[in-house]
């Protein structure tokens, strides 16, 4: 019969067997480190859209607007900056104490936090006393993220919206218990 | 040896090489572009939830303002001018918000004793090449609160 051929065979299948071991296990490797990693940490799945900061109402003496609508003033500039501060602190509590809202008309409006007039960054201490950090007079802070990780811990709500009349405007947002910051 | 008996085995291997560096060559040429186009999905999403939670916010604003403002003998008529003025005050102009604010403006609604009903809102978004458009009713009964 083929006894002489299944031996031989079989010698060879002793070689080539760990070859292709071999070749599967660099494939895999290879294919390791090829194969791009794919983000989706930016990505907020679960937003309640019902609670969004954006449709919370805020007052300008006895003008009851959306936060929306505010940033919409601002930017038109029928209120002044500070008239949005000050409406914008009234919606912090012991529950909420941090809101950051960074409007612009670029993607990710959050980094682009120095050059935004219509940019907030409230939290409510423990006294009781609001803060509002302006970045323009914190240098040292190459970003918000620094002082509290919103970015990081990817708890920026993002939605972009277009205006019939105007660019499209993106908007980064937090609005709820301030994260902690790790050391 | 019978030499022919190791054709398929050397077959083998070289099959094995070939598949391996195609597949290779496949994963090094893939274009890694998901994570854009699961961010522009992500932000079609994103906007008409919100769009839509936006919309249903005027409806229920403006119902609730407009009652506020109607006192008068004729309930209705009032209700009417005053929803319609204020809905007409809240358009933000918003890409996306649909027939919502051209439905009201046209008096397009049914307002019973007790309730108001806008029938078939949309809502879209359009974010490259993605859409979504989402239909749906907005109706509040206000009879006994």
């Amino acid at each position: 019969m083929y006894k002489k051929g299944e031996l031989g065979m079989g010698m060879v299948m002793l070689v080539v067997l760990p070859i292709i071991v071999l070749i599967m296990a660099t494939f895999v490797t290879l294919a390791t480190g090829i194969a791009k990693d794919v983000g989706f940490n930016d990505i907020n799945a679960q937003i309640n859209w019902k609670k969004s900061l954006l449709l919370k109402n805020i007052y300008f003496g006895e003008q009851e607007v959306s936060v929306l609508e505010g940033i919409l003033m601002l930017k038109d500039e029928k209120i002044k900056r500070n008239e949005m501060e000050n409406a914008l602190k009234s919606l912090l509590n012991k529950e909420d104490n941090c809101l950051v809202l960074a409007v612009g008309e670029k993607k990710n409006p959050y980094w682009d936090y120095f050059s935004g007039p219509t940019s907030f960054y409230l939290d409510l201490d423990d006294s009781g006393r609001v803060n509002s950090i302006n970045l323009n007079s914190y240098p040292q802070l190459s970003v918000p993220d620094e002082k509290f990780p919103f970015y990081e811990k990817g708890l920026l709500t993002k939605v972009s919206l277009d205006f019939l009349d105007s660019e499209k405007v993106y908007f980064e947002y937090y609005y709820g218990n301030c994260p902690e910051v790790s050391k | 040896m019978n030499k022919k008996g190791n054709i398929p085995t050397f077959m083998l291997l070289i099959a094995s090489v070939v598949l391996v560096t195609i597949a290779l060559s496949t994963f090094a040429s893939f274009k890694n572009d998901l994570k854009s186009n699961s961010g522009e999905f992500f932000e079609t999403v994103n906007q008409v939830n919100f769009i839509n939670e936006y919309v249903e916010k005027v409806f229920d604003d403006s119902v609730d303002k407009a009652i506020e403002e109607s006192n008068g003998d004729d309930f209705n008529a009032e209700f009417r001018k005053n929803f319609e003025r204020i809905v007409d005050e809240k358009n933000l102009k918003l890409k996306g918000s649909g027939n919502f604010f051209g439905k009201v403006r046209n008096g397009d609604y049914i307002l019973d004793k007790d309730k108001i009903i806008v029938e078939n809102v949309f809502v879209k978004s359009n974010v490259g090449n993605n859409e979504i458009i989402r239909n749906f009713n907005l109706e509040r009964n206000f009879g006994s609160g």
